[in-house]
């Protein structure tokens, strides 16, 4: 894997880790685990969190149509089956920078 | 326009060209497929330790090494109970508070759901997940008996290891283990052939 490709990866997922820090922390701060009770900040963390997925991918020259792929498959994952999203992101950017070798 | 040629449109859209690539749509369908499955599995085993009001294997066994790392780093007195809902880890006061949804079983099924995604339901892609299942299980107790270390000697480096530093770690792992996959992939052919 490319330097460039490590870094891209680090700095994706320490800002989408901060972004779910900043929920996480507004749910402490209001006493709940219920992600439901404060439906604006999360509906503001998710846009923010797919943004920032689709802006990752498209750093790493993916085309528009596997990035919308690529982000319907991630939500998929975390809406119906409660997996992480960013994991889902990193296993469509892996396999395609793989199959066009520029990984 | 008719809602047929109406949905015509929209798959023919450009958005949509990356599901007319074959090899990409084979690979997303096998990793919902997956994701299924093991969603299925995991459920299952959930809610059959419900059933006998006790908790789940999995995070009792990672709570316990976790505990037994973090007595073997040098935390005295460090407590370990556990209950239904989850288990307590550390010294009284400064306790590190293991749940279900901390034992990794949900990033190995997605680390699983892109092996299959990318090698098919093989004999070789089972042995991978299995691998890389150990693998992460033993990332995860390190990961839980250092924060049980952090949190006894205290101060905000606890807060940034969780948030980033093993988080961001773990990732990094699975990429790795991905990266490893075409050589996991040699080395079964070769002793297969």
């Amino acid at each position: 894997m490319s330097l460039r490709n490590l870094i891209a990866c680090c700095i994706y997922l320490v800002i989408h880790l901060t972004i779910s820090g900043k929920l996480g922390m507004l749910l402490y701060e209001n006493n709940t685990r219920d992600f439901m009770e404060l439906p604006l900040e999360l509906f503001i963390a998710t846009a923010l969190r797919v943004i920032l997925g689709m802006v990752f991918l498209h750093f790493s020259k993916i085309s528009k149509s596997y990035i919308f792929a690529s982000t319907i498959l991630a939500l998929i994952t975390r809406v119906m089956f409660h997996g992480p999203y960013p994991m889902a992101i990193l296993a469509c950017w892996f396999y395609i920078l793989k199959r066009e070798n520029r990984l | 326009m008719s809602s047929n040629t109406l949905w015509q449109r929209i798959i023919d859209s450009k958005l949509f060209a990356a599901f007319k690539d074959s090899d990409f749509r084979q690979f997303v369908l096998r990793f919902i497929s997956c994701l299924i499955v093991l969603t299925i599995l995991y459920e299952w085993y959930l809610w059959s330790t419900e059933q006998q009001r006790e908790l789940d294997w999995v995070t009792y066994k990672v709570s316990e090494l976790s505990h037994a790392l973090a007595v073997a780093l040098g935390v005295a007195n460090c407590e370990f109970s556990c209950f239904m809902d989850g288990c307590y880890i550390g010294v009284e006061g400064k306790m590190i508070n293991v749940l279900e949804g901390c034992n990794g079983l949900m990033l190995a099924l997605v680390y699983s759901s892109y092996i299959i995604g990318v090698s098919g339901w093989k004999w070789q892609s089972l042995v991978q997940v299995i691998v890389g299942i150990i693998v992460i299980q033993f990332f995860n107790v390190f990961r839980i008996g250092i924060l049980v270390v952090l949190r006894d000697i205290g101060g905000d480096v606890y807060f940034f290891f969780i948030k980033y530093v093993f988080n961001v770690l773990i990732y990094l792992a699975i990429l790795l283990l991905w990266l490893l996959k075409p050589y996991l992939d040699k080395i079964m052919h070769n002793n297969v052939s």
